[in-house]
């Protein structure tokens, strides 16, 4: 049969699929080969019929097998022409939605909210315009005390000031509140103060926790594991200080981030960090905020987040945080 | 407050380094915050007599010197103005090594051989000093290094002294903390004095006119002495401490001080007028020359000392010129006084004038310390100055202080510690203080010397246990569970949850100082009768930058956005969460509560282009659009109302509402502010109000079931009379959409071609649909219909064909 090797050479050598349409319809159209020698059947006796019927049906089985094999061949290859055309350099870059950032020191205090809240500690917080009774007299610094010194204080007049440490909001909390009290008091603070690592206004989280049966034990605990959830498992160490709210009165150094505790200019090598100041809360500002301080003892910390955001991310220059330049906020 | 190594020492003996004594100070509350070695980083120099001096025979500045070291004379080419036969003075020897590894040789300095050099205190790294060649005592011993000769083999700690803690601003105090960490005796000095048979009160009187201020006056009189240089000893402790050497009389008090805590001040007996002491208020308007040169007008809440006619000294601060002990003097009356620490601090603030006996007196000392003080200064005065000390002491002393007594109860160290400490060991280390202790029934009965004023109660006491007990010795605990709920308040929350929101859609939180002043708010265009310029003002503030407390956010975020801008940050999208202050009434006579505000500020484009999209300028819909979402966001219904307002566009202002109430605004920044900032194309800003925002949030929503039904959307285009609000034309919609109309967006604004002028073509998609049913195309008809008719009627919009 000339008409079957016709049909599948046309078969085999079709390059694409509308090429194989045009063998199919050139053999087994209306007016195709085979179909030709189908319909001139009649012409046949009725003796060669039968072979020959068969033998064209066989053709055209295979004919039509032929094709659609190579109709799969084809399209997948034309898939695959298809998609290799369309190969992307993926080392393009991406294009990112705009990447919004939260400013450090609100990164560390919702860090130190989630360590706080954790332990049981409500967050409150208190005016910054402030009066000299919640910022110094309440907190046993009458006027004239040399403790006034430590911070040099912004006035607004004789009666207001800019707070100049967190710590007025203990007061507040203690005249509404009986306790047990569990508080930490974040804000803004003011002291007369500008270089590279004091700015005039700064961030403090203050903490108090009164209670029958505190402990300095206690106070240790609490910032131990306040250090640990910071700056993982560190050397951490108390010595003795003085603030006029506290006695006994500590502040809490860790072991340099940087040095490992060997000396380096950020430690300015002491191998030690001051991370926050805290004591026992001095019976007379118990006693001034109406707690009998027989019945009640009480820890207090103030924690500056300047300083904190300045050791954990490597910042040199405090006026950094408050410059708001992108390049700096973008690193968040 | 520096103190030497060495002279500690002589008051109690340790077996500690430099750093071991620092760190055991550290740790027992006495802040060292350095040890420095005071020996120079030079080899090679010694000291060395300069024998003669003669002009350079080819240079006019330069000096040929002949310089003996105890065993050869060299000769040496000197610079120096100052240099002198007879000095005593650093010689850097051939080979020696200054700071900075300057190796020493021999040179010939125009023509002139030059064996070695005379050094400066700069050449020495001593100081900054080098205007001349250092000039050691005459007593000085030839041929010894320098390091020797200047006691510089030693160590200074610098300490910082809390202010509780006035007794430890002397050696002697920090002698005391070191003999209890060490458990070693404490050596007090014991002057010797032997007196004249002149009676003190045949040569002198004193009157306390305001014992209220000055508690205690004693003083003595020395006769005959020989002002001159100190020895080197003495030159020495006051360098270590950072003083400078004047004169032995002088320097007597000074180390007096420095070693006792007590400040001392020396007159020239024959200057003062009758002789005679009065301490008394300064007249108004009295004036006086101090010490430094300078004219100082009096108040008369001021102390002074004055002799018999005018003020000699500002009491506990300065003395004058007038009686200042000189070359001269032969006899002094020396004063050891004890003033009333907060006049002293008030009187030193209001002149601006601090020195080391103000910084001690105003902190309040021991009214019993003045006699050791005064007898030990007489005591070396008469040594070191040969001077006669006339018998007696006058002594002012109307309410003598006494020891006081302080009940432990030993329950309470544990109480407050969390440690148990045997009663020995409390007894011991009160003991190791110097205090006087008694123990009975489980409570220590403690006598306070005099000189610890800062131990009122019985907290101090078990302070002063824990830090010798060492507070590293106690054991961590947590507080028991106290049933208290962790929690935060509700604006605080608020805060946080809008700060996700507006980080989430991309924008850059900032923070800015909260200070402003008359300028910045000028910048922003603030009208002087507008209450956001009335901010309340700081008394005492940094600079005129930071006059007052701000009373809007978005003056300080521009100067943000035109601080970026300068530094070539162009697409800026700052938001601020933060106070300000505002005053029902200025001068403030009520506490103002901050009030917090969300300041937004955007310029560049938004979203920013990137390869294979087209960035697009901000614009006050962007702005308006994040509004909306965070109130999406938060369950707060905002809306809009076309508005102006300072610093502006008058057309693209709108004042923001929530629940009924103006609060807050947003807009583009008016071209005048724009300039202002230096802002190129054009920026968008919003402030609202928190507190309302925070009352109407609503985080918990009934959720409205999916509908059933199939929707179906219509588009519309309308031809708009320029004056027509978009609002307006969708309220209209909506109310005319019988309920079926369950949303109208705006998909396209148009003006140009095919449009009339005066007016603009909105295009809307409807989307309607009934819960119950699939609408049918005539209902929608219908409504269709209803809807233009109304719009043509009541707003003269007519649908586009």
């Amino acid at each position: 049969m000339q008409v079957k090797e016709s049909a599948l050479s046309a078969c085999a050598s079709a390059g694409s699929v509308r090429e194989l349409e045009d063998v199919r319809v050139r053999f087994l159209g209306k007016k195709g080969e085979l179909t030709l020698i189908l319909r001139g059947m009649g012409q046949l006796s009725p003796e060669e019929r039968p072979a020959i019927g068969k033998l064209v049906n066989e053709v055209r089985g295979q004919v039509e097998a032929a094709l659609a094999a190579r109709t799969e061949s084809l399209a997948q290859a034309e898939t695959e022409a298809r998609l290799k055309a369309e190969t992307l350099d993926l080392s393009l870059p991406g294009r990112r939605p705009g990447r919004g950032t939260k400013h450090p020191l609100n990164i560390i205090f919702e860090d130190l909210q989630r360590i706080f809240v954790g332990m049981g500690f409500q967050v409150v917080e208190g005016p910054e315009i402030e009066t000299d009774y919640y910022n110094f007299e309440a907190l046993n610094v009458p006027p004239d005390h040399p403790a006034r010194d430590m911070q040099d204080t912004f006035y607004i007049t004789e009666e207001f000031l800019l707070r100049s440490q967190t710590s007025p909001v203990q007061i507040r909390v203690m005249e509404r509140q009986e306790p047990p009290v569990r508080i930490i008091a974040p804000g803004k603070v003011y002291r007369r103060d500008a270089d590279a690592t004091h700015s005039p206004m700064f961030h403090q989280v203050e903490g108090l926790v009164v209670d029958k049966g505190i402990t300095f034990g206690d106070l240790k605990g609490t910032l131990m594991e306040l250090a640990r959830s910071l700056y993982g498992d560190r050397e951490v160490r108390f010595r003795p200080s003085f603030f006029p709210f506290t006695e006994p009165s500590a502040e809490m150094d860790i072991s340099c981030i940087v040095c490992e505790g060997a000396g380096c200019r950020v430690c300015k090598g002491t191998g030690w960090l001051e991370v926050l100041g805290s004591g026992m809360v001095h019976p007379r500002v118990l006693e001034m905020a109406g707690y009998d301080p027989n019945q009640v003892t009480g820890f207090a910390f103030g924690i500056g987040l300047e300083r904190l955001a300045m050791t954990r991310y490597g910042i040199e220059d405090i006026r950094l945080l408050f410059e708001n330049d992108l390049r700096f906020l973008r690193q968040f | 407050m520096l103190v030497s190594y060495n002279w500690l020492k002589e008051y109690v003996d340790f077996d500690l380094s430099p750093q071991e004594l620092a760190d055991g100070l550290t740790m027992s509350g006495s802040e060292v915050d350095g040890v420095e070695s005071l020996a120079p980083s030079v080899t090679g120099v010694i000291t060395a007599k300069v024998q003669a001096v003669s002009p350079h025979p080819n240079a006019d500045k330069l000096r040929v010197c002949e310089v003996f070291d105890g065993k050869d004379t060299v000769s040496v080419v000197c610079g120096a103005p100052n240099v002198a036969a007879g000095q005593i003075v650093p010689f850097a020897t051939i080979g020696a090594v200054l700071p900075g590894s300057f190796k020493i040789k021999k040179a010939k300095l125009r023509g002139v051989e030059s064996n070695g050099m005379i050094c400066s205190e700069r050449e020495l790294g001593l100081s900054d000093e080098h205007k001349g060649i250092m000039v050691l005592p005459e007593a000085t011993p030839l041929g010894v290094t320098i390091a020797d000769a200047l006691g510089l083999d030693d160590s200074v700690l610098e300490l910082e002294i809390y202010p509780n803690r006035p007794d430890n601003l002397s050696v002697v105090g920090i002698a005391r903390e070191v003999a209890a960490i060490a458990d070693s005796p404490l050596r007090i000095p014991q002057p010797q004095i032997m007196e004249t048979s002149i009676s003190v009160d045949s040569l002198t009187s004193v009157t306390v006119e305001a014992d209220d201020l000055c508690p205690r006056y004693s003083c003595r009189v020395i006769q005959n002495v020989k002002v001159g240089e100190s020895p080197l000893w003495l030159q020495q402790r006051l360098l270590a401490a950072g003083m400078r050497p004047i004169n032995n009389i002088v320097d007597v008090t000074n180390f007096v001080m420095l070693e006792l805590g007590q400040p001392l001040h020396a007159f020239d007996y024959d200057l003062l007028a009758e002789n005679r002491i009065v301490v008394r208020r300064a007249h108004p308007g009295e004036t006086i020359v101090t010490l430094d040169g300078e004219h100082r007008t009096l108040t008369d809440d001021m102390l002074v000392i004055a002799d018999g006619a005018k003020p000699q000294v500002i009491a506990g601060v300065m003395g004058a010129q007038t009686s200042e002990v000189s070359e001269a003097t032969v006899n002094i009356l020396l004063e050891a006084a004890n003033f009333h620490g907060p006049n002293i601090r008030r009187t030193s603030r209001a002149l601006g004038l601090r020195s080391e006996a103000s910084h001690r007196f105003e902190k309040g000392l021991d009214p019993n310390a003045t006699l050791l003080a005064l007898n030990r200064a007489a005591d070396l005065i008469a040594q070191l100055a040969g001077g006669q000390v006339a018998a007696g002491i006058v002594d002012v002393y109307s309410e003598p202080v006494e020891p006081w007594q302080i009940e432990l109860r030993l329950d309470q160290v544990s109480r407050l510690l969390g440690v148990t400490i045997s009663a020995e060991e409390c007894v011991k280390y009160l003991s190791r203080l110097q205090l006087g202790t008694k123990l009975c029934d489980g409570t220590i009965t403690v006598t306070v010397p005099t000189f610890r004023s800062d131990l009122e109660r019985e907290a101090d006491l078990v302070e002063e246990i824990g830090r010798l007990y060492g507070f590293d010795k106690i054991p961590a605990t947590l507080p028991a569970a106290a049933g208290t709920p962790g929690g935060k308040e509700p604006a605080m929350f608020f805060r946080d949850a809008l700060r996700d929101v507006l980080i989430g859609f991309g924008l850059n939180e900032a923070m800015t100082y909260t200070f402003t002043s008359e300028k910045s708010l000028a910048r922003f265009g603030v009208p002087e009768t507008h209450g956001a310029s009335s901010m309340i003002k700081i008394q005492n503030p940094l600079n005129e930058e930071w006059s007052g407390m701000r009373t809007m956010v978005l003056p300080q975020l521009l100067e943000s956005v035109e601080r970026n801008l300068t530094r070539q940050q162009e697409d800026v999208h700052l938001f601020e969460l933060g106070p300000v202050y505002r005053a029902k009434k200025l001068p403030l006579s009520e506490q103002p509560e901050d009030e917090w505000v969300l300041a937004v500020a955007m310029t560049g484009t938004w979203p920013k282009g990137q390869w294979g999209r087209t960035g697009q300028a901000v614009d006050v819909f962007d702005l308006k659009g994040i509004l909306e979402g965070v109130a999406a966001a938060l369950g707060i219904e905002l809306s809009f109302e076309q508005s102006e307002h300072f610093g502006l566009h008058p057309g693209r202002t709108a004042a923001v509402y929530c629940q009924g109430e103006v609060v807050g605004v947003m807009g583009e920044l008016h071209p005048t502010q724009a300039e202002e900032y230096s802002i190129p194309g054009r920026a968008v800003v919003a402030e609202i109000n928190l507190a309302p925002l925070q009352a109407a949030m609503n985080l918990v929503r009934r959720v409205k079931s999916l509908p059933r039904y199939p929707a179906v959307s219509r588009d519309i285009a309308l031809l708009v009379p320029y004056e027509v609000k978009a609002e307006a034309i969708e309220k209209l919609m909506l109310s005319s959409g019988e309920g079926l109309l369950q949303s109208i967006e705006l998909f396209d604004v148009y003006q140009g071609e095919q449009i009339p002028e005066n007016f603009r073509s909105l295009a809307f998609t409807m989307v309607f649909q009934a819960a119950d049913r699939t609408l049918r195309d005539d209902e929608i008809l219908e409504i269709l219909d209803r809807i233009q008719t109304r719009l043509d009627s009541e707003l003269a919009v007519q649908v586009r064909r």
